[in-house]
């Protein structure tokens, strides 16, 4: 089966005074390319710390306790995983930019309230695409000194293109070295022999020196007045973050790149949040409840547009919301998450359909729906505490079919077809008479 | 699911004891205090302090019942005396017992270091609380107030008030309060602009409580443990600032049992003479040992209660 | 059956100053609720829905004086026929009625009362927040937070007070074992069922709610929405019920305002304002929520651009900027409230043509 991202049992827990806060008891996740996954779960149920995990950059006090993060991005047939886990921080750094890109339910937070939007969402440029902003520079000085006649001028061109040109080239000599690197440590991946092991560690330490930059460019780009050949670089980025910014209906966009964040409302704070993550061209974009904060009209707005972008832009999303309706607006698979534990996974249609997890089920029937009757449908009970979550089953105290069992086990994966399955004993159960 | 379900509340989130949740407020606070070795250090020293002036009579008897702030002195001979069995910590010029004045010394520290503070905290949480939660014009004066008093120059201030007040003790325990209330005006104001737009506030009000009802059993007990830990953490800083004031000659006359005083009275006599320089190394050494552990603890205690209280940096 | 009015407001107001320069002069104010008129029935749920800042909050909290109007007359509880007469006077701008308006005013316009005459009404006007944990002193231990209105109010004896705290205790589900306890040891739920037994302690008439579920969890919201709506029938309330959720609202309320920038541009019966909308935002209002179904294919309307500043406001029509059917006069003239049919108004001038 294809797939671009899974977790294989991942355990994270928080270190807090109270005491340690089990967030995710054994989180399996598996999405395909090309998919909109969704993920839905009422409050402090552990979304936020999965996706925190599979980009690992949980929070302080808390820490991946065990399991596997497989990233498929790497190969082109989807086929074969790399676990993330097992990599450096300066590995991670570049799967974040380059390959995944995440937004957060807080615009306003996640912008820096002193730099103008231009240079916010420039600077992803800078990080993600320099090469290709290098390109682009260079072609414009070329462009212009064939046109132009002015022989003094010309010759300062010249040198911005030499300079431009050596940085380039340093970028595309470490970025070769890398791609020989990934697929040879690709190849070894599951190789768990004592040979193979030491060959990835110094695959991944020079990976890592590989990453950091070349030196003498850096000291390049420091010397007054030579540095001026980096001006054409910013303007190459200023124009690609012009295109960007028309490309996503953002109104005025030549206006937009001089403010600064406050003088935004929060709608188009999203919408420049979510540019500043497409900046990169990511294979995947997680976005964590963006839309929480919004009004209903405005969130029409956002959610209209991921899902324009989604077919022209990004390929895989994966998103957050604790609101049913939004995922049965966006997605093409669900799944729905209860205490840090995944009930149940099936497509968005076989889901509201067909529930089979009695969380699930409890969900669905307590939302106010569009026909709704006298009373509403209860989950009765309260949210654990996840310092002292439930035994078994952390849904037992709270589930009208609790059985001696779930009180005692946590149930397995149960797979109910291909596209569908659930954690619960009562399916367990049946399998086994 | 049955109606039962819905209209019945859960039990609540899972309770550790059964104890009143004052006293496990109160027991949880004390724990965490005595986990942190520093405080138990800090505790400690302003506890021995403690019995020291409480037990001043007998450490050190006095030979003037009326007066026990008197410090003894045998002759008026101006050299001091190095420590002796007679006089433990040596004599001061005018042969003063230092020991006398320590002990009867840390009386006064506390009695210095706590009026300080205490009237500085009634001032300024009077006037902050009504500047902060009224708000408007009445904000608008008061804190102009304030402003004008952090203008004034602490020492003329002080060398003035001295002056017109005449020396001694509580000129300096006035000038300090006079000086002092205008922090703790400003803290527990800024505290109480936070507060004021809460919604437990606005329901109290919504409720019908009265203002004075709204600030005494809503806005002061949640606001007033930042002013606390200022005051702890202040009542170290009162003492040396005391001391320096006596220092310079601002306290009480020669003889008497301050710290301060007696390191003034010493001033002449710190460098030995040529030769030997060290000689007098008790009349500089002793006192500033006593101050220094005097203000440590309480500076210690101070960040112990900190930690204890502040509500950043409890569970999350 | 003509229902009693419990509320009637006319032309109300608020503005909040906004002051700027080095002199913090007034230099601009934010019409949260500009010229609303509506009445509210007794025994009913008006529920009042909009778009984040356009004066939901802000006038419910002027109907229960915790905000003072800028302008503009609240009659709670008053004699239908004598708020019409005072109105006509006021309509009618004589300046020798002047004397006699407000002597009428100070004694059934709300926003006129002495301070004593609002303590008293207290007691029948309570409200609860939308974020339980900010509106239940952190500090405070629940019996006391349920009895304080109580004990304010100086309504009861002590002994009297306990017993109508156990009341209420347990008809919002609360046992004897919670009194002793701090908010932030009860779940989200929890403390939302601790915030409406206090409003409910005086046994008060209305009851704004203001988001009393938004901050709750999908499975806990139905808990408090089912108890909200029981006590409503057990006590006879009259409930405000301020949300953005518009299926929360449609299941709780009997009627629906719906506000733009701070008037109101549609009321009717939920059922009316649901299935027969005729203001464009309330189209786009209500085609914009999102359906936990994915089977529904919608006809979506999406709006172009954000909620105008309520510091300025556009002309005419407050929505004309982004409403697809705007004309010339849209622009121009405010649209009045018209009668659609029975108790469903809009303020539009197009609706006859466009729906
Ligand atoms: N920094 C942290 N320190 C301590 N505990 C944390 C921290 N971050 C998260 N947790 C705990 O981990 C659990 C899962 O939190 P998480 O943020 O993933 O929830 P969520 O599903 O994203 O909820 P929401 O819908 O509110 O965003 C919660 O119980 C929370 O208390
Ligand atoms: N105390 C205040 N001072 C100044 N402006 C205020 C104040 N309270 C509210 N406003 C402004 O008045 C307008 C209406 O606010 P209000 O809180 O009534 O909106 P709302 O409809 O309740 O929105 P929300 O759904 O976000 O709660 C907003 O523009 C807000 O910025
Ligand atoms: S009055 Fe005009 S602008 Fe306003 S809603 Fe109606 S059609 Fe649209
Ligand atoms: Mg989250
Ligand atoms: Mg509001």
């Amino acid at each position: 089966m294809d797939k671009l991202i899974e977790t294989k049992e991942l355990y994270t827990n928080f270190y807090t005074y109270e005491g340690t806060v089990r967030a995710l008891n054994g989180v399996s996740l598996s999405m395909k390319p090309g998919e909109t996954y969704g993920l839905v779960g009422e409050s402090g149920c552990g979304k936020s710390v999965s996706v925190r995990s599979m980009m690992r950059i949980v929070q302080s006090p808390g820490k991946i306790e065990s399991g596997q993060i497989n990233l498929f991005m790497s190969d082109k047939d989807h086929q074969k995983g790399i676990d993330i886990l097992k990599r450096s921080e300066t590995y991670m750094q570049s799967v974040r930019g380059n390959s995944i890109s995440m937004i957060f339910q807080e615009a306003s937070s996640s912008l820096n309230p002193v730099l103008k939007i231009g240079d916010q969402v420039g600077e992803s440029f800078v990080f993600h695409r320099h090469e290709e902003m290098v390109k682009e520079a260079i072609d414009r000085l070329l462009e212009k000194s064939e046109k132009s006649s002015n022989g003094l001028a010309n010759f300062f061109r010249n040198i911005s293109v030499k300079l431009l040109q050596s940085e380039l080239n340093s970028i595309e000599k470490y970025d070769l070295k890398v791609a020989e690197i990934d697929k040879e440590l690709l190849e070894i991946e599951d190789n768990e022999d004592e040979a193979s092991i030491a060959r990835k560690h110094s695959l991944n330490f020079w990976r890592d020196r590989c990453q950091e930059y070349n030196f003498l460019i850096k000291i390049q780009r420091k010397i007054p007045i030579l540095n001026a050949y980096q001006r054409g670089i910013g303007k190459a980025i200023r124009r690609n973050v012009l295109q960007l910014l028309t490309e996503l209906g953002i109104p005025n966009p030549s206006n937009i790149i001089d403010r600064y964040p406050h003088e935004l409302s929060g709608g188009m704070q999203q919408r420049i949040v979510i540019a500043i993550a497409l900046a990169c061209h990511p294979e995947l974009l997680i976005a964590d409840e963006p839309t929480s904060n919004l009004d209903v009209t405005i969130q029409a707005q956002i959610l209209d547009m991921i899902k324009d972008l989604k077919k022209t832009k990004i390929s895989s999303v994966l998103f957050i919301t604790h609101d049913l309706g939004v995922i049965a607006e966006v997605c093409d698979r669900v799944s729905v998450m209860y205490a840090g534990d995944v009930c149940e996974t099936a497509t968005v249609k076989d889901l509201f359909k067909n529930p089979q997890h009695p969380y699930t089920k409890g969900l669905l029937n307590s939302v106010p729906k569009v026909e709704q009757g006298e009373k509403l449908a209860t989950i009765p009970g309260v949210v654990p505490n996840l310092v002292t979550p439930p035994s078994g089953c952390r849904f037992h105290p709270r589930c009208p079919y609790a059985m001696e069992i779930c009180k005692n086990e946590k149930p397995e994966i149960f797979e109910l077809n291909d596209e569908h399955s659930t954690s619960c004993h009562l399916y367990s159960q049946k399998e086994d008479k | 699911m049955s109606n039962e379900q819905i209209d019945k509340a859960p039990e609540a989130i899972e309770m550790k004891s059964k104890q009143h949740p004052k006293l496990q407020e109160f027991l949880f606070s004390l724990k965490r205090f005595l986990k942190n070795p520093l405080s138990i250090i800090g505790l400690t020293i302003i506890i021995s302090f403690a019995l020291i002036a409480v037990f001043a009579p007998i450490i050190a008897p006095p030979y003037k019942t009326d007066n026990p702030y008197q410090i003894p002195h045998k002759g008026w001979a101006q050299e001091p005396q190095p420590p002796s069995v007679e006089n433990p910590f040596g004599t001061m010029p005018e042969q003063y017992d230092i020991f006398y004045g320590m002990v009867w010394g840390t009386r006064n520290a506390f009695k210095i270091g706590f009026s300080i503070v205490f009237f500085n905290l009634i001032i300024g949480l009077a006037l902050g609380t009504i500047a902060g939660y009224f708000g408007g014009i009445v904000d608008e004066i008061i804190m102009r107030i304030v402003d004008l008093f952090y203008a004034l120059p602490f020492l003329v201030v002080a060398m003035a008030l001295v002056v017109a007040l005449g020396r001694g003790l509580q000129s300096i325990i006035i000038v300090m309060v006079v000086l002092g209330w205008r922090q703790y005006a400003r803290i527990i104001r800024s505290e109480i602009l936070v507060l004021r737009d809460k919604d437990y506030i606005q329901a109290a009000r919504a409720s019908g409580a009265s203002h004075l009802r709204v600030i005494f059993s809503h806005i002061l007990p949640n606001s007033i443990y930042s002013v606390l830990i200022v005051a702890s953490m202040s009542v170290g800083t009162a003492i040396l600032t005391a001391a320096a004031l006596s220092f310079l000659g601002l306290g009480s006359g020669v003889g008497y049992a301050d710290w301060g005083q007696i390191v003034s009275t010493c001033r002449n006599y710190i460098v030995g003479p040529p030769g030997n320089r060290l000689a007098y190394w008790f009349l500089v050494f002793i006192p500033g040992f006593v101050i220094s552990l005097f203000v440590l603890g309480w500076n210690l205690l101070g960040d112990a209660v900190r930690d204890v209280f502040d509500p950043k940096m409890r569970r999350k | 059956m003509m229902k009693e009015t419990l509320i009637d407001i006319r032309s109300l107001k608020k503005y909040y100053p906004v002051k700027g320069g080095i002199f913090r002069k007034h230099i601009a104010d934010v019409k949260a609720v500009d010229d609303i008129d509506l009445q509210i029935h007794k025994g009913e749920c008006l529920g009042l829905v909009g778009e984040s800042g356009c004066g939901k909050t802000t006038l419910g909290k002027t109907l229960l004086n915790i905000h003072k109007a800028t302008e503009g007359r609240i009659y709670f509880d008053q004699d239908k026929n004598e708020v019409e007469e005072l109105e006509k006077l006021i309509a009618a701008e004589n300046p020798d009625n002047l004397q006699k308006i407000n002597k009428l005013r100070t004694k059934m316009d709300m926003t006129q009362y002495s301070r004593k005459a609002i303590s008293e009404l207290r007691r029948r006007m309570q409200i609860v927040f939308q974020d339980p944990s900010h509106s239940l002193d952190p500090r405070m231990l629940v019996k006391k937070i349920v009895a304080e209105p109580l004990v304010c109010q100086k309504l009861l004896g002590a002994e009297e007070i306990q017993v109508r705290l156990q009341q209420i205790m347990e008809t919002v589900g609360l046992s004897k074992q919670h009194y002793n306890r701090y908010p932030h040891e009860f779940s989200g739920g929890q403390r939302q069922r601790i915030a409406v037994a206090r409003a409910l302690t005086t046994h008060p008439d209305l009851i704004l709610m203001d988001e009393p579920t938004s901050a709750l969890d999908v499975s806990v919201q139905s808990q408090i929405l089912n108890l909200l709506k029981d006590l409503q029938k057990q006590f006879n309330l009259t409930y405000i019920f301020v949300t953005h959720h518009l299926l929360v609202v449609k299941f709780i309320s009997d009627r629906i305002a719906v506000m733009y920038l701070g008037k109101i541009v549609e009321i009717g019966k939920t059922k009316a304002v649901f299935e027969n909308a005729k203001h464009p935002y309330t189209k786009a209002l209500l085609s914009a929520i999102p359906v936990p179904d994915p089977e529904t294919e919608k006809e979506r309307i999406i709006l172009e651009g954000d909620v105008p500043n309520p510091i300025d406001p556009p002309n005419g029509c407050r929505f004309h900027p982004r409403c697809s059917y705007a004309v010339d006069i849209c622009k121009k003239d405010l649209p009045l409230m018209e009668n659609v049919d029975g108790d469903h108004s809009v303020a539009c001038h197009r609706w006859k043509e466009i729906f």
